[in-house]
């Protein structure tokens, strides 16, 4: 586990880089729809008006030349003005990317929160009530749409019992006059010293993190309760029972480490689909992050923009596999990198 | 004579529940071990050795459980004690080792916190103060490395199991067993897994263990070999029950019991070299279901009509007992 191991992973994302931005570029370019006309949408402009419009944005070039002006200037990071706000797309991304990553991680940590100690303790308990409950809850969590799930619970707590907000990160009024440090509003609200900001935040990310969470922790404890099952049947564990060793310390420290080795690769896999669902997510509790931004995009053709934003995607896959593999070699010392 | 038993068994039942009936692993077996005394115990797999042990350590599983019988450990019947009691009795008082040290030790945790662990759970001699806590628990654990013949044990306390030979694994693994000082060592096939030349270095180190601190060892194996080595007593198991048990000597000189005489004969030995080995024609029965008869009887060049009902353990000379109606006691050995 070495710095050449790290270059080795950066080096593999450059033909994972290049594939993904050639089949973006297709589905693109493949996909009906006008961006010219969208913009124009009901105003009256010339030919000649339209025609330069398509020259501004450079889509009167081929299909290929444009791919490959579109290759070069990413190489120097330049990824293009957004078609739709007329500023460069990686500023328009950058803005929005702090409410993503901050509704991912608490969606995850609320996922593995839950699903390893209701895992560990389903496996405990096999075949008890407790584990046919979280069996069935487990199916449930994978099977549920996010957006019918997502509004379900919005109906409940935002609408009949009034508990939580229905949309946003947080209260326009009280965001005002916190310095943005980090632009995680949890954090900022905290820095800032401002406790009521804080709970608004956290009231408002509740309900996505949760609806978003929700199938990772259902595999998440699938995966914990057969790693564990598999695990308590190991012959350590009856050595460390020989030793009158205590449950807790057999369950949490000999058991549990051995099981969390196939829940890491799967938690850090399940991480990357969050991002995947963040698209639904955002649009269903109105969340200002990435995703919704890019589903906006996608129904005006701002191509670049959606060009950059899965590049970036793709990047944070790939690295949260690499960080996955790191972790990997902790929990399992026989391996090494 | 009672003061030095140490663990009394009598009557131990333990049975399985599956879908094909119920299993009787281990069927009415009484073991005695004295205060100090190395008991082997002989017989193929599925023969009830190692269920038995698990059983006096409270480790049968799910869907096995102990149905009858009394375990007394030093005075105290084991199957009275709190789930708590015996727990903190497993380790303390009777430890174990296991037959192959590469999945009884845990891959994930160094050596040392395997070590550690157990001193923390059972030496009540350590300090209470942290710092002074943590340095006697390295002190004791280098130490009981190197009692087991593990070079600079300081540094390869932060080595895990993967990064040692088979030998020292089991020496490991003796040494954890070994770490609180118990009154009693089973050792389960401690040598089945290692190379001939590395078994005799480990059982040469529990016998030498076993005179410094004066514990009671319980040697379960397949090889008489091994008991005729080490073994003050020897006691012979088939199907779930006792066959055979007496001194090691004279049950490997005069076995008494058809079954023993079929395991010795059955050992490659130099001074029958070019003779066919012997071994036990049939198989083991099927614990389902068994019939109420001489548990050896389809495999037993000797059995007879007689032997269709269930047989008892006989007197078979000083000692001596055997689970066999056709025992003859030589009149000079009569006690």
């Amino acid at each position: 586990m070495t710095f050449t191991r790290f270059l080795e992973r950066l080096l593999q994302l450059i033909p994972v880089l290049l594939g993904v931005s050639v089949i973006v570029f297709v589905m693109m370019a493949l996909t009906p729809g006008d961006p010219v006309q969208i913009m124009i949408g009901d105003q009256i402009v010339t030919p000649e008006q339209e025609a330069q419009m398509r020259r501004d944005l450079g889509l009167d070039r081929p299909v290929v030349e444009r791919f490959f002006v579109f290759l070069g200037n990413a190489l120097q990071f330049d990824f293009g003005q957004s078609f739709y706000h007329r500023r460069p797309v990686a500023e328009v991304i950058l803005e929005r990317l702090p409410a993503t990553i901050e509704l991912t991680v608490v969606a995850m940590l609320i996922a593995l929160f839950t699903a390893i100690p209701l895992g560990v303790l389903a496996a405990v308990r096999k075949n008890s009530i407790f584990d046919r409950i979280a069996t069935v809850g487990g199916l449930l969590g994978v099977s549920l749409p996010g957006f019918w799930f997502g509004i379900l619970l919005l109906m409940l707590f935002a609408v009949h019992l009034n508990l939580l907000p229905v949309a946003g990160r947080i209260n326009y009024g009280i965001s005002q006059g916190i310095t943005p440090y980090t632009h995680f509003l949890l954090i900022d609200t905290l820095l800032n010293g401002r406790f009521d900001a804080f709970r608004n935040a956290l009231a408002h990310i509740i309900l996505p993190a949760i609806t978003l969470g929700l199938p990772m922790t259902a595999i998440l404890m699938r995966v914990t309760r057969t790693a564990m099952l598999e695990v308590l049947r190991a012959d350590y564990v009856t050595f460390a029972q020989a030793k009158g060793l205590s449950r807790q310390r057999i369950l949490w420290r000999h058991a549990l480490k051995n099981a969390l080795i196939p829940t890491v690769s799967v938690a850090a896999i399940e991480t990357g689909s969050l991002l995947g669902g963040n698209m639904i997510i955002e649009t269903v509790f109105g969340w200002p992050g990435l995703g919704r931004l890019v589903v906006e995009s996608i129904f005006v053709r701002n191509y670049p923009l959606v060009q950059a934003a899965v590049l970036l995607y793709a990047v944070i896959y790939v690295m949260l596999n690499f960080f996955a593999d790191i972790l990997y070699t902790i929990l399992n010392p026989r391996v090494k990198l | 004579m009672s003061d030095d038993i140490l663990l009394e068994v009598r009557g131990l039942r333990t049975v399985f529940d599956t879908r094909s009936g119920q299993v009787c692993a281990v069927d009415g077996v009484d073991v005695t071990v004295t205060r100090g005394e190395c008991l082997g115990i002989v017989g193929e797999s599925g023969s009830g050795k190692s269920v038995t042990f698990a059983s006096v350590m409270g480790l049968v599983r799910s869907p096995g459980r102990i149905e009858a019988g009394e375990i007394v450990f030093d005075g105290t019947d084991l199957r009275k004690l709190s789930p708590r009691k015996m727990q903190a009795l497993r380790g303390r008082d009777i430890a174990m080792t296991m037959q192959d040290a590469l999945t009884a030790l845990n891959p994930a945790l160094t050596v040392g916190e395997q070590l550690a662990e157990m001193l923390e759970a059972h030496d009540d001699d350590l300090p209470r103060r942290r710092g002074a806590r943590r340095a006697a628990i390295q002190a004791r654990s280098v130490e009981m490395l190197t009692l087991v013949g593990i070079p600079s044990a300081g540094d390869r306390l932060r080595q895990y199991p993967h990064e040692f030979s088979g030998g020292m694994r089991q020496r490991i693994m003796i040494a954890i067993a070994l770490a609180s000082k118990p009154r009693l060592l089973i050792a389960d096939e401690p040598t089945t897994a290692l190379d001939v030349t590395i078994q005799a270095q480990v059982l040469e180190l529990i016998s030498k263990l076993r005179a410094e601190l004066g514990m009671s060892v319980v040697l379960i194996t397949h090889d008489l070999g091994v008991v005729a080595e080490h073994c003050d007593r020897v006691m012979v198991m088939y199907a779930g029950q006792v066959v055979e048990e007496g001194p090691t000597a004279r049950v490997i000189r005069d076995p008494r019991h058809p079954y023993t005489r079929g395991l010795l004969a059955s050992i490659p030995r130099p001074a029958l070299r070019g003779q066919p080995i012997r071994p036990i024609d049939g198989q083991v029965p099927d614990l389902v279901d068994l019939p109420p008869q001489c548990r050896f009887l389809d495999r037993c060049p000797e059995a007879g009509e007689a032997c269709r009902h269930l047989i008892d353990m006989h007197p078979a000379g000083p000692a001596r007992r055997a689970r066999c109606i056709r025992i003859a006691v030589p009149e000079t050995e009569k006690a």
